[in-house]
């Protein structure tokens, strides 16, 4: 059975986000790829066809998508799945040598998963530069400055069963309703309700979002 | 609207790009990503320039520069340099090149030096070197050497695409073209990019290119990273003998380039004709020419005493014709030849048959017409309701389906400049949105073009085109009758299927009703040079016998078509003109080796009634000549003076009857009137566009009979019976621009 044949109403509220035509409904590719994400952990190949042909484009074009992105995933993913980040500003101050340590510590590269439920990728800029190295744990959040022994520390405790707490969640999150929110908890962006044309838009309300 | 371009300054059409400015300017600025016939982009970066304009006061008047009379509009220069093909010329613009700007030289070297990273240096085996975009752009605008000192990307070097089109990921700089290409121009979204950053590759998901148009990538990569599969380390780009000719597999008639190396025919690649195929062909013009280099006849042959070929020479021929026509007048000689024959080959047998007096002559394929004035493909590109009616335009006329999806864009052809097509239309822009009721197909069985329409059926051929003409309750048939009746620019396109079901009733409701709706109707040519040969008397005289009854002549002249293949009676002489040793060929008494269309010199006219030129390409083969050569010699061989000796006197005869000179041809051809039609019954054909041969994997060599012969330089050496005179091989090629 395919994932969304008995979630029609689901399927139907998602696209009801976008304009109804055929260009318009390709935006639902991102938030549909999430909920079989969210289900799965991964999405497979016939996930791949089965968005496409939902949101009437090829299986290509999907994919094409979903690898853009590092927070969707072809493969099963570990329990604690760690992401380094390897652009510039970590590259300089040492995020291969992280990755380095880190996958031989843990004897595993990308797209495997170990015994002990571990599984490493390297991705592009987190926007966390300013405490590189850093790495991402799952969803969650971030373990900034990762120096070697603070790696070893953090393997070691997510060995004996529990993920240290996190330095930082991760910065921003969507809600249900496409809200953003910081870690903080604090609203940032707009809604769809909450945006009006420039021309009718009331004076007073000029200092509303910030984003 | 007034550019000025490294200090010159230039009068502009509005809409123009900052590229198209340059370079109608006759400046030169390096890209990758830009195509004429696709949307700008601006992926490469490379073709990047120094910009400004004039800026206005808030009363309307220019902020000026200087004192007095030297005051001139300011300019104010972009703050970093701009990528010219996607910047819109706009009114008193100041454009400067690396010609000009070291800003410009320096940012263009830098971004040559980011596209080379990764680029492996495999030039010396790459298929592209020598004719590779990246290469000379490198030359004329790189460093010369690069700074990275890491290792470069490995990726995948052999990665098949599909059976005809290989990937090399390493050498990919990420232009997007061929991504574009599906999306904009067939309409098939099946490549994409891949990952992102540094390891973006191009792949698809859809297993595989779809059959059809896919080979167009090859020659649209700006470097070797897509190559077509059949050319594919067969030669290096220096040493082919590039011929620019007119592909004959079917009647639309595209630009193409021969390729051709040490006498074998290596590589076709599409040529650019505006009106006619743009930049694009199908898959089977461009792969499917093995037949031209494989197992070629190459002398005359004549059955001897004990019933076998044997190689001869032209004289020996012409004696066997002589021995065999002995006892028979020259009016009983048939004549039939091939639907993509010439022009010139068609007045030569049109000529011959008028000094014989023979009555049995005709071409096939050929199913009957339906006159009027039909549209141009241009016009069809241009239209605003197009119908195809019983027509599978996949097998029939491929390009033509590239040019109706081009209506469905909205026919927008790049504009033209003294450079050529406009490297960078703005107008054409990604992910175009397609007007898909524009378009029904009513065909019996489902097609490809269905795919694309706004209204389709599956109905036959006579009862769409009754309903379409009178009244229908099929719901798809009366979307199609009111899109024409409603539309401006209504064209209807009627293929084989529907041409073979017309009768006197049919027709003449058409007639009404294309009068009635204002629609201009295409009647699809079943051969390639059919609407050309139709202008000649080349159908069978009174008494005499049409193609299909072959088997009733006496004596038969067989051009370059197989009737025996599927085994009826052969007359009792059969002379034989082909290219290969067919299954006709086989039984004949006497075989004249023939000029396959790449080869020959001379007109062709496509569905459109476009002339078009046919140019010689270096071939290998033999003694082979063209129809007119083979009358010629039939000619000799019945003690008969000929007019039409050679392609110049048939040139000269077609010249006086069209009134003007088919050897001055422009390459994108001209439309003429080719005055009267001759018409005869004709049974149902179906064409399809792949024949035999076309394919390496189908060239069955082993299940024929002489697969035991000897091939030597992929001619047949025929086995020699002992004691007759074997013709000096002689190594002729009917080649270059002579």
């Amino acid at each position: 059975m395919l994932y969304f044949d008995d979630k029609q109403s689901l399927v139907a509220e998602i696209l009801a986000r976008y304009p109804s035509s055929p260009q318009g409904k390709r935006s639902a590719l991102m938030p549909l790829l999430r909920e079989i994400q969210n289900a799965h952990g991964f999405v497979s190949e016939p996930h791949m066809a089965e968005v496409a042909a939902l949101i009437g484009t090829t299986a290509t074009e999907v994919r094409s998508v979903l690898s853009f992105y590092s927070t969707y995933h072809t493969m099963p993913t570990g329990r604690f799945h760690l992401q380094v980040c390897s652009t510039l500003m970590c590259a300089l101050a040492g995020s291969d040598e992280l990755w380095d340590h880190l996958t031989e510590t843990l004897d595993v590269q990308p797209g495997e998963v170990t015994a002990d439920g571990f599984s490493v990728q390297r991705v592009e800029c987190l926007g966390s530069c300013g405490t590189a190295p850093m790495l991402q744990l799952n969803d969650e959040g971030y373990y900034e400055g990762v120096t070697r022994a603070r790696c070893d520390s953090l393997i070691a405790a997510m060995r004996a069963g529990s993920a240290p707490e996190t330095d930082h969640p991760v910065p921003v999150v969507v809600d249900a309703d496409g809200r953003q929110f910081l870690a903080t908890g604090e609203a940032v962006g707009a809604n769809t309700d909450s945006l009006y044309p420039l021309s009718t838009k009331p004076k007073s309300a000029s200092s509303g979002g910030s984003v | 609207m007034k550019v000025t371009v490294d200090g010159l300054t230039l009068e502009l059409p509005a809409g123009t790009s900052a590229i198209d400015a340059v370079f109608q300017a006759g400046q030169d600025v390096p890209y990758f990503c830009a195509h004429p016939y696709l949307s700008p982009v601006g992926a490469c970066r490379m073709c990047l320039v120094e910009s400004g304009s004039p800026r206005k006061n808030p009363d309307g008047s220019f902020i000026m520069d200087g004192e007095g009379d030297a005051a001139m509009p300011k300019i104010f220069w972009f703050p970093k340099p701009m990528a010219a093909c996607t910047m819109l010329a706009t009114e008193g613009m100041h454009i400067r090149t690396a010609a000009s700007s070291e800003v410009v030289g320096k940012s263009q070297a830098g971004m040559m030096e980011f596209h080379l990273l990764n680029h492996p240096l495999d030039c010396p085996t790459c298929d592209k070197g020598g004719a590779c975009e990246l290469q000379d752009r490198a030359f004329e605008y790189g460093y010369g050497e690069s700074r990275f000192g890491f290792e470069r990307r490995h990726a995948e070097k052999h990665y098949p695409l599909s059976e005809n089109v290989i990937l090399d990921q390493e050498r990919c700089i990420h232009c997007k073209r061929c991504v574009r290409y599906f999306e904009e121009v067939p309409g098939q979204e099946v490549l994409d990019f891949i990952e992102r950053g540094g390891h973006t590759f191009i792949d698809t998901a859809e297993g595989g290119l779809p059959d059809g148009f896919s080979g167009n990538i090859t020659d649209i990569c700006p470097v070797g990273a897509l190559l077509d599969n059949v050319a594919r380390f067969r030669g290096r780009n220096w040493e082919y003998d590039h011929t620019s000719t007119t592909c004959t597999l079917c009647p639309v008639g595209c630009s193409i380039t021969v390729d051709a190396r040490n006498g074998r025919l290596e590589r076709i690649v599409a040529g650019e004709n505006r009106e006619v195929n743009e930049a694009w062909i199908c898959d089977a013009g461009r792969f499917g020419h093995v037949f031209a280099s494989e197992s070629r006849l190459t002398t005359p042959l004549i059955r001897n005493e004990d019933g076998v070929l044997v190689p001869v020479t032209d004289d020996q021929a012409v004696e066997a014709i002589k021995r065999g026509m002995a006892e028979l007048d020259a009016r009983e000689l048939a004549v039939y030849f091939s639907a993509d024959s010439t022009l010139e080959e068609g007045v030569a047998a049109e000529a011959f048959a008028g000094l014989t007096g023979l009555s049995s002559i005709d071409h096939w394929p050929r199913q009957p017409g339906y006159g009027g004035v039909f549209p141009t493909l241009t016009e069809i590109a241009q239209a605003d309701a197009v119908v195809v009616l019983g027509a599978d335009l996949a097998e029939e006329a491929p390009v033509l389906e590239l040019r109706i999806l081009e209506m469905l864009r909205g026919g927008l052809l790049p504009a033209e400049f003294n450079h050529g097509t406009a490297i960078a239309d703005l107008r054409l822009v990604e992910r175009p949105a397609r007007k898909r009721e524009r378009l029904a197909v009513l065909a019996s069985t489902p097609n490809r073009l269905m795919e694309h329409a706004g209204i389709y059926a599956e109905l036959d051929a006579k009862s769409a085109l009754a309903g379409l003409t009178g009244t229908s309750n099929h719901p798809a048939v009366q979307g199609a009758a009111e899109l024409l009746s409603k539309g401006e620019h209504s064209i209807l396109i009627l293929g084989a299927e529907a041409l073979a079901s017309l009768d006197t009733a049919s027709r003449s409701a058409l007639q009404a009703f294309s009068l009635r709706t204002n629609t201009r109707v295409l009647a699809l040519p079943a051969g390639a040079n059919s609407r050309g040969l139709s202008a000649l008397n080349l159908v069978p005289r009174s008494g005499g016998l049409s193609f299909e009854k072959f088997a009733g002549t006496q004596a038969a002249l067989v051009s370059r078509l197989d009737p025996l293949a599927t085994g009826t009676d052969k007359p009792d002489f059969l002379i034989v003109h082909d290219t290969h040793l067919t299954a006709t060929a086989r039984q004949a008494d006497v075989v004249l080796p023939a000029l396959s269309n790449y080869e020959k010199r001379g007109t062709t006219v496509n569905l459109e009634g476009r002339l078009l030129p046919l140019r010689p390409a270096a071939l290998k083969n033999g003694e082979s000549g063209d129809l007119i050569r083979a009358l010629a010699l039939i000619a000799e061989a019945l003690d008969l003076k000929t007019s039409v000796r050679g392609i110049r006197g048939a040139q000269s005869l077609l010249g006086e009857r069209l009134g003007l000179d088919v050897t001055e041809l422009p390459i994108h051809g001209l439309r003429t009137p080719l005055g009267q039609r001759y018409e005869a019954a004709a049974p149902k054909y179906i064409p399809k566009l792949w024949k035999w041969g076309m394919k390496r994997a189908d060239f069955p060599n082993s299940n024929r009979p002489d697969s035991e012969l000897p091939q030597i330089g992929g001619m047949i050496e025929l086995p020699v019976v002992p004691g007759t005179t074997v013709p000096a091989p002689k190594t002729t090629f009917a080649g270059g621009d002579d």
